[in-house]
């Protein structure tokens, strides 16, 4: 019926048709070779984060894993922190991510190596409040096997994905640089800030609201299933608040300790931890503290856990 | 109904008289393979305008204009020229895919943007940005009020109506008002000074006033997108008072804005400066064409923002 319906049309049209077809060939070679060559280049790039991903998925054999955004890269030293507690460690905490990316990451590792504890920095920002979860997409993309949670973000993102080289959507600068010149040069992950605050800032405590519609389901959620999942595998799992400088209110991390508190789950919320908070000399931005604060801070989280284990 | 449903420029233009479209839509249509691929080149530059380079500044700008108090003058006159940018993908690129998809269907639509920030005079801008707006505005608002046949005054006096219209056509709020206001301004005083239709023949002379125009264009736009004028005040303040301030770096943003500003900048060139050397997507030989097709298919699938935001101008 096609080659009588083909027979049919005018020249014009059969011309047009067959140059979509091989255009539309042409498109999907070039897509699958793009593919392959950013595949490629994803595990010759020399540090960074894109380093960082390829590590988790396939090498990672670490007893202790630190997650969360980039006040989990910047706040905890995996050297004192596997010294401390006994075991190897590795900070994958990355800039701007949270629990949605984490999780992913989380559930990919488990294939292939199980870890005995997780301290997992939370931040309201990326792991509960709500927002525009596509910025999470470009490091889940580049897995084959988060495709679920891209699908729970955004239902679209399943055609989207017939595409090879769209993995890579977002992603691409990072892959480029992490093989030309990394930006951080991160140890077993940490990378710690050697900078302090140029300001000090005048910051009141936070007026939001805390109702239902601050918190975003999706992330929520996540949260959930990360907490099973660690449960499941029998991973031992540890949620911080790590210290700020000032301006975050408990309220914010309700839901997680609501979580934690009915699973049994060690909830250490320092965020006004008496040595480190609102001491300038400790940070270099309002939420992020500097070396100095990130060593102080490794030793005291890793006390905190270790009686935790003998109560 | 078919006219006023015509769905490729249903939300927001070109906006197309029923003289030039009903007459296409009464015609029996048959395929024209020229008209076709015109179409989906278009509409493939329109993906990229949008998509690759509109909302790549958009993140950018919305990062620094939702706190913009807390950025430097320099960090914020950048952020303007990203807007002016980024307003000029999302509706340049919209108007393209409409215009391609109807083509596609064989219908031919209004040119809505040529190359509108190479304009030497905002009298021109106005010939180069949403034509079809300023031909609507021409007919129905201009030309009825005496146009420029009659005294000067009043020939001031009709374009500064015509274009406070078209202030309040963009939503009722001072800031579009304000904003219609100096481009009627900007075009009384062309006239006076008998800028307004005068081309430059000295190339220096023609890329100065390229430039003039793109930064009041880009002031004009500062009302614009700010919620309110005291808020638009305040950034146009801080970028003459702090310029020396310490310019916020996005290296990722800054990375996608130069792949797509190079891109976009590199076409617009060569379409306003050298029409007839056939570069690229317009050569003479199919090979570099469907190069240039796929390296841009390529750049929507790596660079392109796919998260199901709005057109701009949707909202208008």
């Amino acid at each position: 019926m096609l080659v009588s319906l083909f027979t049919q049309i005018s020249d014009a049209m059969k011309k047009f048709l067959i140059n979509i077809i091989c255009f539309a060939v042409v498109v999907l070679v070039s897509d699958l070779i793009m593919f392959k060559v950013l595949r490629l280049l994803e595990h010759t790039a020399k540090g960074g984060d894109t380093e960082a991903a390829v590590y988790i998925n396939e090498k990672c054999e670490d007893d202790i894993l630190i997650l969360g955004s980039s006040r989990a890269r910047h706040h905890y030293d995996p050297d004192i922190i596997g010294e401390k507690l006994g075991g190897s460690c590795y900070n994958f905490g990355i800039d701007g991510y949270g629990i949605i990316l984490m999780y992913g990451r989380l559930q990919n590792m488990l294939k292939r190596h199980k870890p005995k504890l997780i301290i997992y920095d939370v931040y309201g920002m990326f792991d509960l409040q709500r927002g525009d979860n596509h910025r999470y997409l470009p490091y889940l993309r580049r897995s084959l096997q988060n495709d679920d949670i891209i699908c729970d973000i955004d239902p679209t993102e399943k055609y989207k994905l017939l595409s090879h080289s769209y993995r890579f959507n977002g992603s691409i600068h990072n892959v480029l640089v992490d093989n030309i010149k990394p930006v951080a040069n991160p140890i077993k992950g940490y990378v710690p800030m050697d900078k302090n605050m140029q300001v000090v800032p005048e910051m009141s405590m936070s007026s939001k609201s805390y109702s239902k519609e601050y918190y975003d389901e999706v992330k929520v959620e996540y949260f959930k299933k990360f907490v099973s999942l660690c449960k499941e595998n029998d991973i031992q799992l540890v949620v911080a608040v790590s210290p700020f400088y000032r301006g975050v209110v408990d309220e914010e991390f309700k839901p997680v300790e609501d979580l934690c508190r009915n699973n049994d789950i060690a909830f250490i919320n320092l965020k006004d931890d008496k040595k480190l908070a609102s001491n300038s000399k400790y940070f270099y931005d309002t939420g992020h503290m500097n070396r100095t604060g990130a060593t102080i801070w490794s030793k005291e989280i890793s006390c905190l856990i270790r009686l935790k284990e003998k109560n | 109904m078919l006219f006023v449903a015509f769905f490729p420029q249903i939300i927001s233009g070109p906006i197309s008289k029923a003289q030039s479209l009903i007459p296409q839509i009464k015609t029996t249509r048959s395929f024209d393979y020229d008209k076709a691929v015109e179409g989906l080149r278009m509409l493939l530059w329109g993906m990229v305008l949008k998509t690759v380079m509109a909302d790549r500044l958009g993140f950018y700008v919305d990062t620094v204009y939702s706190q913009y108090e807390y950025y430097s003058g320099s960090t914020l006159l950048l952020t303007s020229i990203c807007y002016s940018l980024q307003i000029y993908g999302d509706f340049a690129g919209y108007s393209l895919m409409a215009i391609g998809v109807g083509k596609l269907l064989g219908f031919d639509l209004p040119e809505n943007f040529r190359r509108p920030y190479f304009a030497v005079s905002v009298t021109q801008f106005w010939r180069r940005w949403h034509i079809s707006l300023t031909r609507w505005l021409t007919d129905y608002v201009y030309i009825p009020l005496g146009g420029s046949r009659c005294s000067k005054l009043k020939c001031y006096r009709n374009i500064l109506a015509t274009f406070l219209v078209s202030g309040i056509w963009h939503g009722a709020n001072w800031t579009f008002i304000f904003w219609g206001f100096i481009h009627g301004v900007a075009q009384v005083v062309e006239k006076t000074v008998g800028l307004g239709k005068r081309d430059s023949k000295n190339r220096l002379e023609k890329w100065v006033r390229i430039f003039i125009t793109f930064m009041v264009v880009n002031l004009a736009w500062i009302f614009f997108r700010m919620p309110t004028i005291q808020d638009a005040w305040y950034v146009i303040t801080k970028i003459f008072s702090n310029l020396n301030g310490a310019l916020y770096i996005d290296k990722t943003a800054f990375f996608y804005m130069g792949i797509a500003i190079i891109v976009v900048a590199m076409k617009d060139v060569a379409d306003e400066f050298f029409e007839n050397k056939h570069m690229i997507l317009d050569s003479h030989y199919k090979a570099v064409r469907w190069l240039g097709y796929i390296a841009l298919v390529m750049l929507l699938l790596l660079c392109g923002v796919f998260d199901a935001g709005q057109f701009i101008y949707a909202n208008f």
